[in-house]
């Protein structure tokens, strides 16, 4: 899927046969929550410091790296990538 | 070269500039790549295409490229020969390389990398280290590299630039706080500039950017667009849902006239507008300017984003550009409108084997809109048998099956029937198989040479599998002949190689050169060759092999090498690899044969076609050879064989080699009955199936077996008319293989039948490997006996005395003594005991 088109539309791709998984990704710079729809609906919770928090269920890895090169492409430093086992994606 | 760092760096501008330098290589390629150049093919169109814009030694190598079906790996071998020959100095840029992933393209840049001539200069510019093996490359001292850190202005030159874009409207001490805010990144001082001009209050500005902790890009972008007139904001946020644009496109999409105007207003504002140098009149916008915009039409308009994805993707059919006709249609949500699209299309990528796009565009639709219509599940199921992925292919041929439309349903029907018959054989269920492979052909339509070349081809499979070969053959032949007249040129080759292989097992060695040979002079009528033409001198050298001609199989192995593994089907490499160890059996290599077997069983890549001489099992022939009996006796173990099983075709490989093995291991006379026994129900069932090649090497087989139970008439007997049995097609390697004690049988059966012109050559060949007496065999024969000398020959080894000789030929003694001079003379002796000898050592007798 060309980077040009957002990744809620990768329709076909979603995956059935494992649960979503909840990542935690932070990156330097704030973001404002408008971006969310941007980053496949991922919250997003700006931190003291200059660190955004990107955090939500993501249907597999590929849906992953899709976030990843979405924050590349768009010159957001990336700090950490890390799995939520709290769960709590609201 | 590589220059690797995020978007927005500069990688683009400074290759730009190194590149207009006077003193930088004159003959520059440019190739600006994207998520849809990840296909081998069209990566290497672009690339040639633009080498040979830059260099006239790449000229060859695109039109190598060009050909039809001509492997990737020529062109480049062409390429990078012709450039060794050049005296241009030529840099090729590979820009944005981070969007291409597929696996073939950076196989074939690493080849270029590694091979590429002190003359040509490979620069990859792109946000993410390229997939190469980068190390080495370092550590060899060939690699310049790039990277953010190199790339990042430093506050000097942040102050450099805002002073020659914008004028003095900063203090040293703001322009180092902008320097250090956007850390020298060029982009989002660049996008610092445009907000700073006409600015009363440039130094609140600096202070609030630096104050805040947004994103550098994010902040500056809307800083930027807050400034520019509603209608040219509303124009970049509309037309940033293209990854690229003409001006006819920009106005198709906002619905309003002057794109041009538009566009060139953008570029003299200096609004991050790249112009697309290898495809004239295109752009597109800077991609980080294009990612923010995306992002923020998103959260501003996002009803508008459908219909403006719709609006380019009627733009993109009109102009016949598929591809993105089909992605701007899923974006925009109409699945129906993409389904449409793809079906179009589909025809097109299935005659270029260009399957793997076929999955790939259909899998960017729901599995339901998928399901929902007949042509693209069946679509589907074709496009996911053909790359090997076969779980899902079942459901996808069930929701065909019952949903085809009534002007499609034969077709539809046909179809599936087709790819039931490929799962049912791939599964091994043969007799499904059969019917579902003669309800497609009886589907397909006279017209569609595609639809039954390859149910016949089908069909051919099934027959084939149950040892049935006349009919196999005809099926074949019909299939062959119709997957031409489709232009489907390599698949008859492939079917060329079944009809081959059913020839050889009916023992028809000419027929099958004759096949080779003609398939053979239409995949090299292309230059370079089709795919397959290495298929065809393998197939070739396996006759020349049976008939003993090593150094034509050597010869026809060379030239398949040559060619390449691009150059075979998918089952060459393993087909080339068994022959070779074949060839190094006959020469009496054993060692080396297993080794091959080896290689051979490592590279081997499944097909429909059956197994029907296991790799594994002629590795067991040669541990025979090589004396290492124990081994051949656990691969029959494994295998789990035994002498009274019920025999199929498919298995009389390998009940042979259990034959082999069990006389081999000095067989007891009663082991040796059961052996009889099992040969004598295979030789009945090899001459009912037709199968006069196999015939011959159980009755020789069968000889041995007897032999071994003392009776030495009948082996002689079955023997004899193995040889027979041999001689019209000549085939040599059945008895050869056999070795030293087929040897003997073969020189105790010329002793009834001398003149036997292809027992002779048995012999030889048979006693070739190894050779003891080399020397007996090297004197040279004088004029051949005459049948009554023979006679006379024989009688001389007996103890008879010359009358009694004289008498038992009913000739006179005077007669008699003419023929023993001659005979004397012609084997150069002078006494009868000497003569005896000579015609032992010659094998005359």
């Amino acid at each position: 899927m060309p980077s040009h088109l957002p990744g809620s539309y990768r329709s076909g791709v979603t995956s059935t046969d494992t649960p979503p998984t909840c990542y935690a990704i932070r990156v330097a710079g704030h973001l404002d929550a408008g971006w969310a729809v941007w980053f496949d609906g991922m919250h997003i919770t700006t931190e003291s410091g200059g660190t955004t928090l990107l955090r939500g269920d993501l249907a597999d890895q590929a849906a992953l790296h899709g976030i990843l090169n979405r924050l590349r492409d768009s010159g957001l430093p990336l700090l950490s990538v890390n799995i939520d086992h709290s769960r709590s994606t609201s | 070269m590589s220059i690797t760092a995020p978007p927005g760096f500069g990688k683009t501008s400074i290759l730009a500039e190194w590149l207009a330098d006077p003193a930088s290589p004159a003959c520059v390629a440019w190739v600006s790549l994207d998520d849809r150049d990840n296909s081998a093919r069209t990566f290497w169109r672009y690339a040639l295409t633009a080498l040979a814009g830059a260099t006239r030694s790449a000229e060859q190598a695109l039109a190598v490229l060009e050909a039809a079906e001509a492997p990737i790996d020529a062109a480049l071998t062409a390429l990078v020969n012709e450039l060794d020959l050049s005296a241009d100095e030529v840099v090729l840029v590979l820009d944005d390389f981070h969007a291409i992933e597929d696996r073939d393209i950076l196989h074939g840049v690493e080849f270029l990398v590694e091979n590429a001539p002190p003359n040509l200069r490979i620069v990859l510019a792109g946000r993410a280290d390229p997939a190469l093996p980068l190390g080495r490359l370092r550590a060899s001292g060939r690699l310049v590299e790039l990277r953010a850190a190199d790339l990042r202005f430093t506050e000097h030159e942040v102050a450099d630039y805002l002073r020659a874009t914008v004028g003095d409207v900063l203090a040293p001490a703001e322009s180092a706080a902008l320097a250090q805010r956007t850390e020298g990144w060029i982009a989002a001082i660049q996008l610092a500039a445009i907000s700073l001009e006409g600015r009363t209050d440039a130094s609140d500005f600096v202070q609030n950017f630096a104050g805040d902790d947004r994103h550098v890009v994010d902040y500056l972008m809307e800083e930027v667009l807050r400034r520019q007139p509603a209608a040219l904001r509303t124009f970049l946020l509309d037309t940033s849902v293209l990854g690229r644009f003409t001006s006819d496109l920009v106005e198709a999409v906002t619905g309003a006239p002057a794109g041009a105007a538009a566009l060139e207003s953008l570029e003299r504002a200096n609004l991050f507008l790249v112009p697309l140098d290898d495809r004239r009149g295109w752009y597109r916008y800077h991609h980080l300017f294009a990612q923010m915009l995306r992002a923020r039409l998103l959260v501003e308009t996002p009803q508008r984003v459908g219909m403006l994805h719709e609006r380019a993707s009627e733009w993109f059919e009109k102009s016949g550009l598929a591809e993105d006709a089909i992605l701007h249609a899923v974006a925009a949500g109409r699945f129906d409108r993409a389904a449409a699209l793809i079906s179009a299309e589909a025809p097109t990528l299935r005659r270029r084997r260009d399957e793997s796009t076929l999955v790939r565009w259909l899998e960017l639709l729901p599995r339901p809109t998928v399901r929902a219509s007949a042509t693209l599940s069946l679509g589907l199921a074709g496009a996911l048998l053909s790359v090997g992925r076969v779980d899902e292919v079942d459901e996808l041929l069930e929701s065909a099956a019952t949903g085809a439309p009534t002007d499609e349903l034969r077709a539809v029907e046909g179809g599936v029937a087709l790819y039931r018959a490929a799962c049912a054989l791939a599964g091994g269920d043969v007799k499904g198989a059969a019917e579902q492979a003669q309800l497609a052909a009886d589907l397909a339509a006279d017209g569609d040479h595609l639809a039954r070349g390859s149910a016949l081809g089908l069909i051919g499979l099934t027959r084939w599998s149950r040892g049935n070969l006349s009919d196999a053959e005809t099926s074949w032949s019909v299939a062959v002949e119709q997957l031409r007249l489709a232009d489907h040129v390599s698949d008859s080759l492939g079917g060329t190689i079944a009809l081959t292989d059913i020839a050889m097992a009916q023992g028809r060695l000419g027929h099958a050169a004759a096949l080779a040979r003609d398939a053979l002079s239409i995949a090299q009528a292309s230059d370079p060759p089709l795919k397959g033409a290495s298929d065809m001198l393998v197939a070739l050298a396996t006759v020349l092999l049976e008939r003993d001609d090593l150094e034509g199989a050597r010869r026809c192995l060379a030239e398949a090498d040559d060619l390449g593994d691009d150059n075979g089907l998918p089952q060459n490499r393993h087909r080339l690899l068994t022959l070779t160890a074949r060839l190094h059996l006959s020469e009496g290599d054993a060692d080396a044969a297993i080794a091959a077997f080896d290689a051979a069983e490592r590279a081997y890549t499944p097909d429909f076609f059956p197994d029907h001489r296991p790799i594994a099992a002629q590795r067991a022939r040669a541990y025979l050879a090589a004396e290492r009996h124990q081994d051949a006796r656990d691969w029959l173990r494994r295998r789990g064989l035994a002498i009274d099983d019920e025999l199929t075709y498919l298995t009389e490989y390998e009940h042979l080699t259990l034959a082999r093995i069990l006389l081999a291991d000095g067989a007891e006379p009663t082991t040796a009955a059961r052996v009889t026994e099992l040969l004598e129900r295979m030789l009945d069932s090899a001459e009912q199936g037709g199968r006069r090649g196999s015939a011959i090497e159980v009755r020789a087989l069968l000889s041995l077996s007897h032999a071994r139970q003392g009776r030495l008439n009948q082996a002689l007997e079955t023997l004899q008319s193995a040889v027979r049995s041999a001689e019209p097609e000549g085939h040599v390697r059945p008895f050869a293989d056999e070795g030293e004690r087929m040897a003997r049988m073969l020189t105790l059966l010329a002793r009834s039948t001398p003149r036997d012109l292809h027992l002779r050559r048995l012999i030889d060949a048979t006693n070739t490997t190894p050779a003891p007496d080399r020397s007996a065999r090297s004197v040279p024969l004088g004029p051949p006996l005459s049948e009554r000398e023979f006679d006379v020959l024989r009688l001389l080894r007996s103890d008879l005395g010359g009358a009694a000789i004289a008498r038992e030929l009913s000739v006179s003694l005077n007669t008699l003594r003419t023929h023993t001079k001659s005979i004397y003379t012609k084997l150069g002796v002078t006494s009868r005991r000497e003569a005896v000898t000579r015609a032992t050592q010659l094998q005359l007798l």
